[in-house]
């Protein structure tokens, strides 16, 4: 079968639009396809054109009658709707609605799920989630919970959500960081990362890209995760922090987030008295 | 070692606090529950192999309601609970990764310990009467897999201990088995025998967050 393919992502992202025949079809759709100017490559079933049918447009309109309803509704209704919907499903909304002119106002987010390990189609694809956080901080969203998966690397991103972000009423945050440099959100962003010298903490242009989102950051802001929790969410009532790789950081600043109610950590330092006059903290 | 024996109990140690500000308690745990005053779950990770490891817990909190360490390091335990509101504490299973407290033998002298503990069918005979109308106790766990001395609870907390799902998966051990300071251990063993399922539904975990 003859295809134009589309919808490349990071490397692949320079196929698009290359004439290609389908070779054979592999597991977890994926299909590989030989180029026509030669190679064959691995791409994802469907993500493509058969040559001489339909245009996409009309396609997607039959098949998609949902979608042509929406397009009728104006934004203020779509921003109705999907203030009701939670961050997934306004993902998928959007899919279907294609209409992010009703998004100029950033107020239907209450939600940043910025999260790992989700089948495809859920949540904020990882190649958009750095996008997205910018996007949210540049609309000053208002939060009302937050589930951020990170890497040690990515807690600027974090720190200019929580500064821009309006989050007097942020009630709910779930964060987890991995031992990793890089999370998710920055891996997948486009940039190319050296992972010879990672280990080495050696600059990589991925500390490029998050310099510049931390350039955004003010000065007088926290540079912890839980002292910029405590600096910014006086509404916070339950906390999940997660560290993969050691224990929190900055506990005096997690002390100081008086309205917790639920609080799920790692927590490090035990002081063990081995006898009646000695102490012997294991710090 | 020696660095830090002479280091004074309430020092900032590795905090991001200035030197003039320091803990009022080095325990991370204990100075959350003194500092959080509407604190009402705390649910503490880190997995068996943590730095909590064989640590004390010393907690006083008017809030406190629920202590979850399933999560924690084995043979975290506590040195006392001073929490008037607390009904539930959830802690590892009687095997050698257990952690918080474990059911207290009724008098000196009966087998003690993980696993094979005074409860085991093959000790059964070594109860009597009156031990078996005896309320339980609890008391912290020790590195010797020996209870140590006796923790004191609110009439209304619950203990938890909860079957490691390895364990339950390989079909080694069934549900979580719980117990007040006014179950008797009759009752309790008789808990122990069935694996009788704790109330989830009545008390929560931690909620997770839709996705």
């Amino acid at each position: 079968m003859a295809v134009v393919l589309e919808r490349g992502r990071g490397q692949k992202r320079h196929l698009d639009g290359k004439r290609a025949h389908v070779t054979r079809g592999l597991a977890g759709g994926w299909t590989v396809v030989s180029l026509e100017d030669g190679g064959s490559v691995k791409w994802r079933t469907g993500h493509w054109q058969e040559e001489g049918a339909e245009p996409p447009a009309a396609k997607k309109t039959a098949s998609e009658p949902a979608a042509a309803l929406i397009l009728s509704l104006a934004d203020d209704q779509l921003r109705d709707i999907a203030r009701q919907l939670d961050t997934p499903s306004v993902c998928s909304y959007l899919c279907a609605s294609q209409r992010f002119a009703a998004l100029e106002a950033g107020s239907c987010f209450g939600e940043c799920h910025l999260r790992d390990g989700l089948p495809s189609g859920y949540g904020v694809a990882k190649c958009k989630q750095l996008a997205f956080a910018r996007f949210l901080a540049a609309k000053h969203a208002k939060l009302h919970s937050l589930h951020v998966d990170m890497g040690r690397g990515d807690v600027t991103v974090l720190r200019l959500l929580l500064q821009e972000c309006d989050t007097r009423e942020l009630t709910t945050a779930q964060i987890r960081v991995e031992g990793a440099r890089y999370g998710q959100m920055t891996r997948c962003s486009g940039v190319v990362i050296d992972w010879s010298t990672v280990h080495l903490d050696q600059s990589n242009p991925a500390d490029t890209l998050l310099a510049e989102v931390g350039s955004e950051v003010k000065v007088d802001t926290k540079a912890t995760i839980t002292g910029v929790l405590a600096q910014f969410c006086p509404a916070l009532r339950t906390l999940s922090l997660i560290y993969q790789g050691g224990d929190a950081e900055d506990v005096p600043s997690l002390g100081a987030i008086k309205s917790l109610h639920r609080l799920e950590v790692n927590l490090g330092e035990v002081c063990r008295p081995t006898s009646p006059q000695t102490l012997t903290p294991q710090c | 070692l020696a660095r830090c024996a002479v280091q004074p109990r309430h020092r900032p140690s590795r905090h991001n606090v200035e030197a003039s500000d320091p803990l009022p308690q080095a325990d991370d745990a204990n100075y959350l529950a003194d500092e959080l005053p509407q604190l009402t779950h705390l649910s503490l990770l880190g997995g068996v192999q943590g730095t909590l490891f064989g640590g004390r817990l010393d907690l006083t909190s008017n809030s406190l309601q629920v202590i979850d360490i399933t999560k924690a390091s084995k043979m975290l335990t506590f040195d006392s609970l001073d929490c008037p509101a607390l009904r539930e504490i959830r802690c590892r299973d009687f095997s050698f990764y257990g952690n918080g407290l474990m059911p207290a033998p009724p008098r000196a002298g009966l087998q003690d310990g993980w696993g094979l503990g005074w409860w085991h069918s093959r000790y059964r005979d070594d109860l009597t009467e009156d031990d078996l109308n005896l309320p339980c106790a609890f008391a912290k766990v020790m590195r010797s897999g020996r209870s140590g001395s006796l923790v004191e609870l609110p009439e209304q907390c619950a203990v938890i201990w909860e079957v490691d799902e390895h364990r339950g998966q390989a079909g080694l051990g069934s549900s979580a088995v719980w117990a007040t300071p006014t179950t008797t251990v009759a009752d309790f063993l008789s808990r122990v025998d069935s694996g009788q399922l704790y109330g989830v539904a009545a008390f929560p975990r931690f909620p997770e967050t839709a996705v």
